[in-house]
């Protein structure tokens, strides 16, 4: 090769070598001046992402009980709850008190005092008068009713009868035809059968007519039955309406009478001190007439608190509301209540992770253990995606977000329920001959008494409610059982006595896992919590489960 | 006498001047570097010129150095272009370099262990500067190395170099080439997303269907250390990735690179006599040297390729990442990596055994033996008409098997499903996450929860959520894409862009013997950053019974699916 053709080619490998170097050191060193922001940016997104991941695994196993919205059932408490989040309602009040005070700390203009002073006791009212707002003001629940009633009379006026502007007249318009065209038939019905029923045969005309008049009945009742049934959701709403006029009347008289009472004090005042035995008073008369007048009022106020209170408990017996004190500091902030030290992270966590700690203390139905390594079915990273998504109904909660809420988490008891007498253990062969032995002795087993060891006690419906859930469903339990579906009763060797079946699912519940179920769910300890008594009471109510 | 009490450079400078001195001190030392190159010689090297003093310089880092002396000092000026090389073996020789340097990068934050291995790739990617960087290199080098450890292996075919005297060169290639396929293949598991366990969950049911039972079954323990894959196949899957297969790849390949140098680079077959092998003994006017030719050459691929792999993981290529491996729910489409759907399309046209086990085994042991059944002399093209016809024939049903490999061919699921995995795939992005956050249009305060396809649970019947569905959600039908597009195009076009693909897709999922599909879109703001979107598709069966189908997403708006 021509040494100049050779010098060139070399050159011209060198040039595109260190053209290509010069090129991928800027291009790696934008990538990692880039490198923060873009790492910032991938966090972010698997945040979001485990959140979307949660979301899923929150619908398939925790709303059965948890509620889909997060706003809890009769099963288990709310998560989308400014309690959980500690949500302090008071935040903005209790920040400027603070600054306030630490300007009331370094004032001493005495103008500047006064005037701090003055604040600090708005404040106070200010904070007084949200917490009771908080607690009792449920005007715009009536409002909401108000409407609902309203919709419900135009659909009620639509009926052919009922005049319009008069939906209030359905009960009156039932009872009259009722008593007009219904009672008339049915006199005539129960006077023919008493006859029949009496040996007189009935003539063929009468028979006839009893026939007629059956389908007249029939026709009338099917009449009147979306009549009644309107009128039944009316009378809900009506009397549910009526308890929360109650409390908001009562709430309003403690205002007004507080307000007297504030005028009337405001009026004392400037009279200054009663003066001492013997002096003159010039003020006596006026004195005398403000002092009664504030008497007067504390007493209506005092009046009207009790009636409000009362009212307030109604509504809580009732299920209209649930009980929610603003003033106890711990109502306002779960992980006070429970005196948990870490972050709500790590509370969440650990519940998930261990199941709800002392559970018979908290709930009767406790919280199975969720993740693999406390024996559940969730993987850590499932368990972290459902903190998650939990964590992200944080918000600036609202008194609605609040209202919504269908069941708080109860506060810890220590009364917790423990089994009355020696525990049954897990071994289902001595467990089987107790239960003779028990039954041989003239125990009979109460169902019901099973049926509330089943709700209540020992909190099985849970899991197992009328339709499967987290657990195979109560209904037909006994039925699958005999019936030896899935090969339950030949693979765990119980053909001969579908019964000791149950007991086993009940103290080893791994030992057959019915299929389409996780393992590992099930509490395992329920032998040794339970006596032989509660075994038989509750086997007795698994029997009526056909 | 010295200005020290001992001989110093300082002598140096006393006698020479400092500018001389320390040129000749910069010029030693170069020429220890080098093993016998100093200044001088390197420039005339890089100049072209022929080397001015003798006995020539440019030979002696190739006698006395360690790095070049397994390299030849000169080549055959036909080798030293593109034809015949291609420069496939120096590629992948390159790949498995950088697969080491990068391997090693991600070893450090890496933990072989079910329970941490995922989050150490969260980490990798989110936290450890130049994470992502190196984790795509090294995916993309490894796919590669796969691909130019196989096309060199094409190349040597073709070009008949495996003939007498390079057999055993072929056969230590072709232990490179499934030491390369199994370094990949065990790579594949360690992120331990779905991806990599059930490609290699797939991958190792072979294993299990060797014959007889007991040696399956064993097979099959001893890969995965367990009947499946967990913690004792990670580690084993990651023992052999970083320790053994690279081992075993050093070895051969320095076994198959003294090869190439004893026998010499084989000559483009026209240059020979028929049976000759010449490639040794070059005549003077062919030798190209390797300093300084060769040498530039290698270094400026080497430079070239490496700009190419970066500005690919810049812009084009990020190594997949799905979700956490999940033992308990099999992603619909599962595949094997790309190289081994060849087999994947063979298991789906027989029986286990026979296209999973016994046939790759032929496959794979005839490619060792060829060069010693194939003894014919001649390399010439036109003389090898039958051999590179078959080989020609091997690539195309290569090709043909990987197309059946993949879920378009001989994988039938239902239309709804089919449909539904389309619009949001279990995996990955797809057309309905891609849409921006804020575009998604909310439909309902009360969306349906709980499973539809049963009654008992969501309180409808499937006759009732026609009449529903319209009230909550938006309907995507035949009927109504242009009032979509007056209400959302403008608005909301990514959004649109998703009820269109809905469109499209249902109604050709559904073409055959279903009918009356309607597909609504429930969107609802489930908290405060999270939207939840269900995709429901009711449709009358062959039976004429009314069906339905739905599949819920949850969306945040950081996750931000449209980037990546």
């Amino acid at each position: 090769m021509e040494t100049g053709i050779r010098s060139r080619a070399i050159e011209n490998r060198i040039l595109v070598g260190i053209a290509c170097i010069t090129a991928t050191i800027i291009l790696v060193g934008w990538i990692a001046i880039n490198e923060n922001a873009r790492m910032e940016e991938f966090t972010e997104r698997a945040q979001g992402r485990s959140v979307e991941q949660g979301g899923i695994l929150f619908e398939d196993n925790c709303a059965p009980c948890h509620g889909y919205d997060g706003l809890g059932s009769n099963r288990a408490p709310a998560l989308n709850n400014p309690v959980l989040f500690g949500f302090d309602y008071m935040q903005a009040i209790k920040d400027e008190r603070l600054a306030v005070e630490a300007q009331l700390l370094n004032a001493s203009d005495p103008e500047t005092i006064l005037a701090l002073q003055t604040r600090l006791a708005e404040l106070d009212a200010e904070e007084q008068a949200l917490k009771e707002f908080i607690q009792y003001d449920y005007s715009q629940e009536l409002v909401e009713m108000d409407a609902e009633l309203a919709a419900l009379d135009a659909q009620i006026e639509t009926l052919p009868g009922i005049e319009p502007g008069r939906a209030g007249s359905i009960a009156a318009y039932i009872g009259r035809r009722e008593a007009e065209a219904l009672a008339p038939l049915l006199q005539e019905r129960d006077d023919l059968t008493a006859k029949q029923d009496g040996g007189t045969p009935l003539t063929a005309e009468e028979t006839e007519r009893l026939t007629q008049l059956e389908e007249e009945i029939a026709a009338l009742e099917a009449e009147l039955k979306p009549y009644k049934d309107l009128s039944g959701q009316r009378t809900v709403i009506v009397e549910r309406r009526a308890r929360f006029q109650t409390l908001v009347d009562a709430h309003e008289r403690v205002k007004a009478a507080r307000a007297k009472l504030a005028l009337a004090e405001a009026a004392l005042a400037p009279l200054g001190e009663t003066p001492a035995e013997g002096t003159p008073d010039p003020n006596a008369a006026a004195r005398e007439v403000l002092i009664n007048m504030q008497a007067a009022a504390r007493s209506e106020l005092d009046a009207a608190d009790a009636e409000r209170t009362n009212a307030y408990n109604a509504l809580v017996e009732s299920g209209d509301i649930l009980r929610y004190d603003p003033t106890d500091p711990a109502a306002l902030n779960r992980l006070t209540q429970v005196g948990w030290a870490g972050s709500l992270y790590d509370f969440l966590e650990g519940t998930l992770v261990g199941g709800r700690p002392t559970s018979a203390s908290y709930w009767p139905q406790p919280m199975a253990a969720w993740s693999q390594e406390s024996g559940g079915p969730l993987r850590p990273d499932q368990i972290r995606n459902l903190v998650e998504f939990i964590l992200a109904w944080d918000r600036e909660f609202t008194i609605d977000d609040l209202r919504a809420v269908q069941q708080f988490a109860k506060v810890p008891s220590a009364g917790a329920a423990t089994a009355q007498g020696p525990t049954i253990g897990a071994n289902v062969t001595l467990i089987s001959e107790n239960l003779t032995t028990l039954r041989d002795g003239g125990f009979e087993a109460d169902p019901n008494a099973g049926k509330t060891l089943f709700e209540g006690g020992y909190g099985c419906s849970g899991c197992h409610g009328a339709t499967a859930g987290t657990g195979p469903a109560l209904a037909g339990m006994w039925t699958r059982a005999t019936e030896n579906q899935d090969n339950r009763l030949t693979d765990t060797g119980f053909a001969d006595n579908p019964e000791l079946y149950l007991v086993q699912s009940i103290v080893a519940p791994s030992a057959f896992v019915v299929p389409g179920f996780a393992d590992g769910i099930m509490p395992g300890r329920f032998g040794e919590q339970m006596t032989i008594e509660d075994l038989a009471n509750i086997l007795a109510y698994l029997e009526q489960q056909q | 006498m010295s200005i020290l009490p001992i001989p110093s450079f300082l002598d140096d400078i006393k006698d020479k001047g400092l500018r001389k001195a320390v040129y000749e001190g910069v010029d030693e030392v170069v020429t220890r570097v080098t093993a016998g190159m100093n200044i001088q010689d390197i420039r005339e090297a890089l100049r072209g010129d022929e080397p001015s003093r003798r006995p020539n310089p440019r030979l002696t880092p190739h006698a006395d150095g360690f790095f070049l002396h397994i390299r030849p000092s000169f080549y055959h000026q036909a080798v030293t272009g593109i034809y015949p090389t291609f420069r496939l073996g120096f590629l992948s020789t390159y790949f498995f370099f950088i697969e080491v340097i990068t391997g090693l990068f991600l070893m450090i934050f890496y933990t072989p262990s079910p329970l941490v291995a995922y989050d150490n790739m969260l980490e990798i990617l989110g936290n450890v500067p130049m994470g992502q960087f190196m984790r795509d290199l090294h995916r993309l080098g490894a796919e590669g190395m796969v691909l130019f450890v196989a096309l060199h292996m094409a190349r040597t075919f073709f070009t008949g170099s495996y003939k007498r005297p390079r057999q055993f060169t072929w056969f230590t290639g072709s232990i490179l080439l499934l030491v390369t396929l199994f370094l990949s293949f065990t790579g594949y598991l360690l992120p331990w997303d779905q991806l990599a366990f059930w490609a290699v969950t797939i991958g190792t049911s072979m294993a299990e269907a060797a014959p007889p039972q007991v040696v399956g079954t064993n097979v099959n323990l001893l890969l995965r250390g367990a009947p499946d894959i967990g913690a004792g196949g990670l580690l084993r899957f990651y023992l052999l990735h970083v320790f053994a297969l690279p081992l075993l790849a050093i070895v051969f390949i320095f076994v198959h690179y003294y090869k190439v140098v004893l026998h010499g680079l084989s000559l483009p077959p026209g240059m020979e006599e028929i049976g000759q092998d010449t490639a040794k003994r070059v005549p003077k006017e062919s030798r190209v040297y390797y300093i300084p030719d060769v040498l530039t050459t290698e270094l400026m691929w080497v430079s070239l390729v490496t700009f190419i792999l970066v500005v690919m993981v810049t812009w084009f290529f990020h190594a997949p990442l799905e979700n956490h491996a999940n033992p308990q729910s099999t992603p619909l489409h599962t595949t094997a990596p790309w190289y081994f759907l060849w087999l994947q399309g063979m298991l789906k046209l027989g029986d286990k055994v026979l296209m999973g086990v016994v046939l790759p085994t032929i496959i794979f042991g005839f490619l060792f033996v060829m060069p010693y059944i194939d003894t014919t002399r001649s390399r010439r093209y036109a003389h090898r008409r039958v051999a590179i016809s078959l080989g020609l024939i091997t690539v195309v049903l290569l090709v043909v098997l990987t197309y059946m490999g993949t879920p378009w061919y001989g994988v039938d699921s239902a239309a709804d499903q089919e449909a539904l995995q389309e619009l949001i795939p279990v995996e990955g992005v797809g057309p309905i996450r891609a849409v921006p956050y804020d575009e998604l249009v909310i439909t309902t305060d009360s969306p349906i929860y709980t499973n539809l396809a049963n009654p008992d649970e969501s309180g409808y019947q499937i006759t009732e959520l026609d009449i529903v569905l319209p009230t909550i959600g938006i309907p995507v039908l035949d009927g109504n894409m242009d009032d979509l597009e007056r209400m959302y195009g403008d608005s909301n076009p990514e959004f649109f862009h998703a009820l269109e693909k809905t469109h499209e897709v249902v109604y050709k999922e559904f073409k055959d013997g279903l009918k009356n599909q309607l597909a609504y879109f429930v969107i609802s703001q489930h908290q405060p950053e999270v939207r939840r979107l269900q995709l429901i598709i009711t449709w009358d069966d062959e039976n004429d019974v009314r069906q339905v189908s739905e599949k819920t997403i949850y969306l945040h708006s950081q996750s931000e699916w449209h980037e990546h």
